[in-house]
């Protein structure tokens, strides 16, 4: 049996049940661990002697009232922000609706179909979708689970496994994915130096829509569905993703990582058949699309260009950000524990992305060579 | 628009994570009131932005609660580094019930969470969370991790602090 990892050993102080029969005997028979388990007991009785007992707070009762005291202003203002923007400047306000709309439209193409593998088809394909900028879309789970469940609708056609590769270094990285690899110049002191490079291969997922697979699921569900257009109907989308390249920065003895700088080709969607212009309409005409973003999506001009980046609103943030002599998206988690920063160069998306703040991921893509 | 079935339900989880929501606050803070200042704001922006019954609301509002607090923290600039070494060779020398720790026990404390700003927020989160009482399930909804990583976590914190603090031990 293998050496009890660090986590295992750690725990084993605060749980001792929590350890399996196995790694309990492994533990009584090793110095090894034990004198590793010594250690981190050692270390971590220390911590606890410098923390002390955990606080017992004494809440303030008027807690709950200072709390809605400070709600109550600012509810106000978003009032007084909503009107302005909806109202008494209709220009902002049909700007950043049709950025919203734009992303979301794309939302329901990319998302919907874009990270499952599937086979590649010797058919005539146009181009309707072609990463060229980024949006920002506030999501929140029912928003996903809304989206329409595309197999209902036809077949989805992926490989079996995804293809990926790996690389000792950012030369044979290159060499594998035919791309220059750009990689970090500094790395904040709390990064660790080792990394990995994995590669995955191009790959082309598809998605056949079939009018006869759709009024079958709806007469299962009991449920009416809008028709599918004649010219939708065996119509097939491909979306081709990579080759990505990843470059996963982790502690020595841990696969976790703390940093991942990627790259790779734009996605792009193409179509057999069907126009993106009939696509949307009757995806959006599907159940689970509310009315108003249906109406709002269809009111717009292209959606064809730009890449939406779904933000959990439960959990990050997301904003616009000059990186690289371009616009690119920073993302942060809530809470400041992790960012990413995403942007378009050279018809490659790169990413940074890591348990680091905001300024350390620009700092990063800002120092790739 | 809101509704009285929300502001119930926002008290609700008031009454239910407030004190733990300062507890964890306060691992990081330096005062009471600072650390009531930090969970309300915590509160704040929680109604602002979330259903009050969410189900990740009390996963949501430790985290807020430790990012608020280290920013805080942060704010108040660095401390000063030979304090932290002599502060952890104390406690390496003392046991937690050691008359003399006691004594100390503000101080260290300081210094402890001066050093927690220095180190990784993942790291002093973890640290913060799991010192203030939460459960290894608990600590993992927090950061959003699996509940096996958190072992590895708290040990890396661990390390992490150990070596912040002696880190900056000044030659004699």
């Amino acid at each position: 049996m293998k050496h009890l990892a660090d986590g295992t050993l750690r725990r084993l102080c605060d749980d001792p049940l929590t350890i399996t029969a196995m790694g309990r005997a492994h533990l009584q028979g090793c110095a090894h661990c034990q004198a590793r388990h010594a250690r981190i007991a050692d270390t971590a009785s220390n911590v606890a002697a410098l923390f002390g007992p955990a606080p017992t707070p004494n809440p303030n009762p008027r807690a709950l009232a200072q709390i809605r005291s400070q709600l109550r202003p600012v509810r106000r203002r978003s009032s007084l922000a909503a009107r302005v923007v909806m109202g008494l400047d209709p220009r902002m306000a049909r700007r950043r609706f049709s950025t919203m709309a734009s992303a979301a439209a794309a939302t329901v193409l990319v998302v919907v179909l874009a990270f499952t593998p599937a086979g590649s088809f010797a058919q005539s394909f146009f181009t309707i979708f072609q990463a060229q900028s980024f949006a920002i879309v506030p999501v929140s789970m029912s928003d996903l689970n809304a989206l329409p469940n595309l197999s209902h609708y036809g077949t989805m056609r992926a490989p079996k496994s995804r293809s990926t590769l790996k690389a000792a270094n950012a030369a044979q990285a290159a060499a594998l994915s035919h791309e220059t690899v750009l990689v970090p110049s500094t790395l904040p002191a709390d990064v660790p130096s080792s990394v990995t490079y994995s590669i995955m291969r191009p790959t082309t997922a598809s998605f056949t829509f079939s009018a006869a697979k759709a009024r079958a699921t709806a007469a299962k569900a009991g449920k009416s569905l809008p028709p599918m257009p004649s010219s939708l109907d065996g119509s097939t989308l491909q979306v081709t993703i990579g080759p990505v390249v990843a470059a996963v920065y982790h502690e020595a003895r841990s696969t976790m990582p703390v940093l991942v700088v990627a790259q790779g080709p734009a996605p792009s969607i193409t179509s057999s058949g069907a126009s993106e212009h009939t696509i949307l309409t009757y995806l959006l005409a599907q159940p689970g699309i509310s009315p108003v973003l249906a109406s709002s999506i269809r009111a717009i001009g292209d959606p064809a260009t730009t890449l939406p980046i779904p933000i959990p609103v439960n959990l990050a943030h997301g904003a616009s950000v000059r990186v690289r002599g371009t616009t690119g998206v920073v993302i942060g988690d809530n809470t400041g524990l992790g960012s990413a920063v995403v942007w378009r160069a050279d018809g490659l998306v790169h990413a940074v992305a890591g348990t680091l703040s905001q300024d350390e991921v620009l700092a990063i893509a800002n120092g790739l060579r | 628009m809101e509704t009285i079935g929300a502001e119930d339900a926002f008290e609700r989880l008031f009454r239910c994570e407030y004190a733990r929501v300062t507890a964890i606050a306060q691992r990081i803070v330096r005062s009471p009131d600072e650390a009531e200042d930090v969970a309300q704001e915590a509160f704040v922006q929680f109604h602002r932005h979330h259903p009050p019954d969410a189900p990740y609301a009390a996963a949501w509002l430790y985290r807020a609660a430790v990012h608020g607090a280290l920013n805080v923290v942060r704010g108040k600039g660095r401390r000063d580094r030979r304090e932290s070494a002599q502060a952890w060779e104390g406690a390496c020398r003392a046991g937690p019930l050691d008359p003399l720790a006691l004594v100390e026990a503000n101080e260290l404390q300081h210094e402890v969470r001066a050093a927690l700003a220095r180190i990784s927020p993942k790291s002093a989160a973890v640290l913060a969370l799991r010192y203030s009482g939460l459960s290894y399930a608990e600590v993992a909804a927090a950061l959003g991790v699996g509940i096996n990583q958190v072992g590895t976590l708290l040990k890396r914190a661990e390390d992490a602090l150990r070596k912040e603090m002696r880190h900056h031990e000044t030659p004699s």
